[in-house]
């Protein structure tokens, strides 16, 4: 197998304006992973990928897809690269069929067979018009036109965006569906953190326009810890602790959601002479909650255990 | 590729049939018109009939076509593009195995052949309705068609300056529309060449700028920076020649600010003669009332009121004049410099006689077409030799009518009473309802006709013909009696200009000899006219020489007019030598250069300036440099509209500020610092799974 990553960036920069969406992006996806590129509204994961495609320049740096420059993407990688955007937009004039057929003529690897398999699992009628799809159903069109030319490289841009629960379940089976092969790579920005939780083997998180993570899901997993720490009265004021994202403050308990959980973490919150303290068990979506939201929009608790003299 | 053009085809047809639709009605109702013009003459009523009147292929029709065929391929190029430029539908677009080329090239073929349907199929129609005997009662040749053609080719300019603006990323109020700036001034110029190679040039260079210049925007996704070079290049045009009109625009508005800034003025003076032979000088200095003066420079009073007379009471006074400027030159080469610009009528035939069931054209090849007015066919040809039925061609030819030549308004006045058509040696008479000519005057010893004109006063009985000869000015009464005959001195070529007038009071008439203005300039303004004073039967009974008055002649343009002088750039300078050759030199207007060159001088320092700020190479500033000092202010508008005003933030090494466009700080060289760390990071090398 090809141990070059499917994509690399290099200081990949971009600027509207004055205000830089992406700054200095240094990515690399192993190839036959699938790779969830995470962030809050605005944060650049929509223009790191339209860089990715060469839809948008770069400002600065340099980006390779399946070796290829995102600058000037030839037609033979772009065959090998299937993108899914994240409002599904087609022609709305034309119906299920004639987007395949359309589709189909410019693939020569299509595959008829996965195209009709998805269209059927979103249960669209061939000879629906796009226009009068919903946006459920218009996302299953879209992911069986991106997944039937049989791509290498699968980018998906907030696929479940506004999709109902049944669609967004039918979604995600086609995606764990691609990754039985594994020369398949999918690279996908989502919101959805069980999705991610679910399928992903790798993350990346931007944060304001900057890349803070990029490792193993089960890395980042690890690297965030809740530990519950029991008083008998009112709890103390919460100190400076190393790590420390985010604190929750309840009746005779402080719950605190650390980074990079050691032994001067545990010293700082053995100094608050608790009861007890264990530690909880906490999913992605909490960690992701707390590492992005630790800075500049702090929880109301930990905003009032600050307040406290 | 195939794909995508059918795709194209079926998304903007509905667009294609609407402009079909509209542009057939409105073709329809102009032809109509024309054809209910010529039904109302064969009811016998008679109206204003210019050349364009007649034949619409001339006259409305290009009209017409000049503003559909723009309007049309303008919304068809944006509608093609905008319809796409959502982000994710342009992502699906774009984002397949084929090469932005050939995705535009496909937009692009699609686009033009539903601008042919909708633009190309309603003209294609009436032209050859017009084609087809008995529709219109005028000459009909094919290089009759080329007016509408070459605005037809100019909506394939539009239809790409629309492509460009749908596909421009630009604010609608700076510089998205400013490429349909290229378009109007195709439009423009088209319109005045003399020669369709010409335009069809200009509407080639013109379509060919606007064409890359979208498929840079295309390859790009309507940003200049990631464009290939020449499409750089040909945005950074389009831009130019959009902001040029823009700065037209505003001088214009600056212009109308200032009070009287439209009143031009001129300054001439000239003689007038009266009905009783006495010459006066009429004086029009810049900006002041006009003067009438006796020729010791006494004001003319009015008898009445003893005040100095109005123009209105003077022209009451003034005499008829009728003038030939007399050309010894042959046929050929008169009527090729008389010959109109390809898009008037005038280059192809003149509407000369009217008879109550037939219209007569003067048509290029030297004969006369007729028309029947019920039928409106085509009946026969008048030449020197007679009548044919058919479209006989040979030697013998009539010349272009006097009175006629090359103005490009052709009109008919059914009170002209033109009788007589001349060849090199030959003044013939010609009976439209017998269908002969016969001759009226003929040249002898090798002499040749200089010019003949049918002239009448009305409501005196006052109806010759002048007829100029290398020896002779004499004129005839219509049964070819003499008048008088006067010795054509001084002589062609200095004097051409040979005006005689009738003066009622004494029945005596004047002949002027004027010379001409271009070697009397030569001559520092020294030849002075020759007036004489002739009666019928009694030959000259004086004369006298006018100093020459022409010298005092000028026109001083209006602020506004000065104001776009100045600002059309150093490079626009060298149109006119294209549009009409090296005779412009005669004339050429360096006063206005110089200021141009000052003015490009100026955006070229401003340029440098901003280039700087840029951060550009020494090779891009000098590129620009010499871009602004071609183009002046167009070129320096075109420059900010192409260049995203760059961000720039701090070097963490030598704390100035530097673009953040480039790889390396343009003042110490030193990479970008990577982004500050907050102790929240997690990184681990990624591997390949398995």
């Amino acid at each position: 197998m090809n141990e070059q990553p499917v994509i690399r960036t290099q200081g990949l920069t971009r600027y509207f304006g004055a205000k830089p969406a992406v700054y200095d992006l240094n990515l690399e996806v192993p190839r036959g992973c699938v790779f969830a590129f995470l962030g809050r509204n605005g944060s650049g994961k929509t223009t790191t990928i339209r860089m990715l495609l060469g839809l948008l320049q770069p400002t600065r740096g340099e980006g390779r897809i399946l070796g290829h420059d995102i600058r000037s993407l030839p037609p033979e990688a772009r065959a090998r690269i299937g993108y899914l955007t994240e409002e599904h937009q087609l022609y709305g004039w034309m119906n299920v069929n004639e987007c395949g057929d359309f589709q189909s003529r410019f693939y020569p690897r299509w595959n008829e067979k996965i195209f009709h398999g998805v269209i059927g699992h979103f249960s669209l009628k061939p000879t629906a018009r796009v226009k009068d799809l919903s946006r459920g159903e218009r996302a299953g069109l879209c992911l069986g036109l991106t997944l039937a030319p049989e791509p290498e490289l699968l980018i998906l841009d907030d696929p479940a965006m506004g999709l109902d629960p049944v669609a967004h379940r039918s979604l995600i089976e086609s995606m764990i569906y691609l990754t039985r092969r594994s020369d398949r790579t999918i690279f996908f920005s989502s919101h959805q953190l069980a999705d991610v939780e679910r399928v992903a083997d790798y993350i990346a998180i931007l944060d304001r326009s900057v890349l803070r993570v990029c490792c193993p899901l089960e890395t980042f997993r690890n690297s965030v810890q809740q530990v519950r720490l029991r008083f008998p009265g009112a709890p103390p004021p919460v100190p400076k602790i190393p790590g420390l994202l985010q604190a929750f403050r309840a009746e005779g308990e402080l719950r605190f959601i650390c980074l990079h959980y050691d032994e001067a973490t545990e010293r700082a919150l053995q100094a608050l002479a608790p009861t007890q303290m264990e530690r909880v068990p906490i999913n992605l979506e909490d960690a992701f909650i707390s590492y992005l939201g630790e800075r500049g929009e702090k929880s109301f608790i930990l905003s009032e255990t600050e307040a406290q003299p | 590729m195939k794909t995508l053009i059918r795709k194209e085809l079926r998304e903007i047809i509905i667009l294609a049939v609407i402009g079909f639709g509209i542009f057939t009605f409105l073709l329809v109702q102009v032809y109509r018109s024309s054809t209910a013009f010529f039904a109302n003459l064969a009811l016998g009523q008679t109206g204003w009939m210019g050349d364009d009147n007649v034949q619409p292929l001339l006259g409305s029709f290009p009209k017409l076509a000049m503003v559909c065929c723009a309007i049309f391929g303008a919304i068809l190029g944006w509608l093609q593009v905008h319809n796409e430029r959502h982000r994710d539908l342009w992502a699906f677009l774009i984002h397949r195995p084929l090469s932005r080329t050939k995705i535009f090239f496909a937009k692009v073929i699609a686009g033009l052949c539903l601008y042919v349907v909708g633009a190309g199929l309603p003209l294609l129609g009436v032209i050859v309705m017009i084609r087809i005997p008995g529709h219109i009662a005028a000459p009909f040749e094919w290089a009759m068609v080329l007016p509408v053609t070459a605005y037809f080719l100019s909506g394939i300019v539009y239809y790409f300056a629309g492509l460009l603006t749908g596909l421009r990323q630009a604010r609608w109020y700076a510089s998205r529309g400013l490429g349909l700036g290229v378009a109007i001034l195709v439009s423009v110029t088209v319109a005045n060449v003399p020669d369709f190679w010409r335009a069809l040039f200009l509407i080639l260079l013109g379509g060919a700028i606007v064409a890359t210049a979208a498929w840079g925007s295309f390859m790009s996704n309507g940003y200049y920076d990631g464009q290939p070079l020449l499409g750089r290049r040909a945005l950074a045009t389009s831009l130019m020649l959009g902001g040029f009109i823009v700065v037209m625009f505003v001088m214009v508005l600056l212009g109308s600010l200032v009070p009287n800034s439209f009143r031009e003025s001129f300054h001439w003076s000239r003689y007038q003669m009266t009905k009783d032979g006495e010459i006066y000088k009429m004086t029009q200095p810049a900006g002041k009332p006009l003067q009438i003066t006796e020729l010791n420079g006494a004001p003319l009073k009015d008898t009445k009121t003893g005040r100095p007379i109005t123009l209105t009471d003077f022209n009451r006074l003034a005499d008829s004049e009728s003038g030939i400027q007399a050309d010894f030159e042959d046929q050929a080469q008169y009527q090729k410099r008389h010959q109109g610009r390809y898009m008037e009528s005038s280059h192809f035939f003149t509407l000369w006689r009217q008879t109550p069931d037939t219209l007569w054209y003067w048509n290029q090849n030297g004969r006369l077409w007729g028309y029947d007015i019920a039928s409106r066919r085509f009946i026969g040809s008048l030449g020197p030799s007679g009548f044919t039925p058919g479209l006989a061609t040979g030697p013998d030819r009539f010349s272009r009518p006097e009175g006629k030549e090359g103005h490009g308004n052709g009109y008919y006045d059914s009170s002209y009473p033109a009788q007589t058509l001349m060849t090199d040696t030959v003044v013939y008479k010609l009976n439209l309802e017998n269908r002969t000519a016969s001759i009226f005057f003929a040249a002898t010893n090798n002499n040749r006709i200089g010019g003949a004109l049918d002239v009448s006063s009305k409501g005196y009985d006052w109806n010759n013909t002048i007829v100029v000869t290398r020896e002779f000015v004499q004129l005839m009464t219509p049964d070819g009696k003499l008048v008088w005959q006067m010795p054509y001195v001084p002589a062609y070529p200095a004097y051409n200009g040979v005006t005689v007038s009738f003066l009622e009071a004494t029945n005596r008439f004047t002949l002027w000899l004027n010379a001409n203005d271009q070697t009397n300039k030569m001559m520092g303004w020294t030849l002075p006219s020759r007036v004489v004073w002739l009666a019928s039967g009694q030959g000259v009974l004086e004369s006298t020489n006018l100093p020459s008055l022409s010298g005092y002649r000028g026109w001083t343009p209006p602020l506004t007019e000065r104001l776009l002088r100045s600002v059309v750039p150093p490079a626009f300078y060298s149109a006119p030598v294209f549009l009409h050759g090296m005779d412009v030199f005669r004339d050429f207007p360096w006063k206005d250069l110089l200021i141009s060159v000052v003015a490009a001088v100026v955006c070229a320092v401003v340029g440098w300036l901003l280039c700087q700020r840029y951060h550009f190479s020494a090779g891009a500033r000098l590129k620009w440099a010499g871009f602004h000092l071609l183009f002046g202010l167009p070129g320096l508008l075109g420059f900010l509209c192409v260049q995203e005003w760059p961000a720039r933030e701090a070097c963490p090494n030598c704390k100035k500020l530097r673009v953040v466009d480039r790889e390396k700080c343009e003042h110490c060289g030193a990479n970008f610092a990577p982004p500050e760390t907050n102790g929240t990071e997690v990184f681990e090398p990624l591997t390949a799974v398995k």
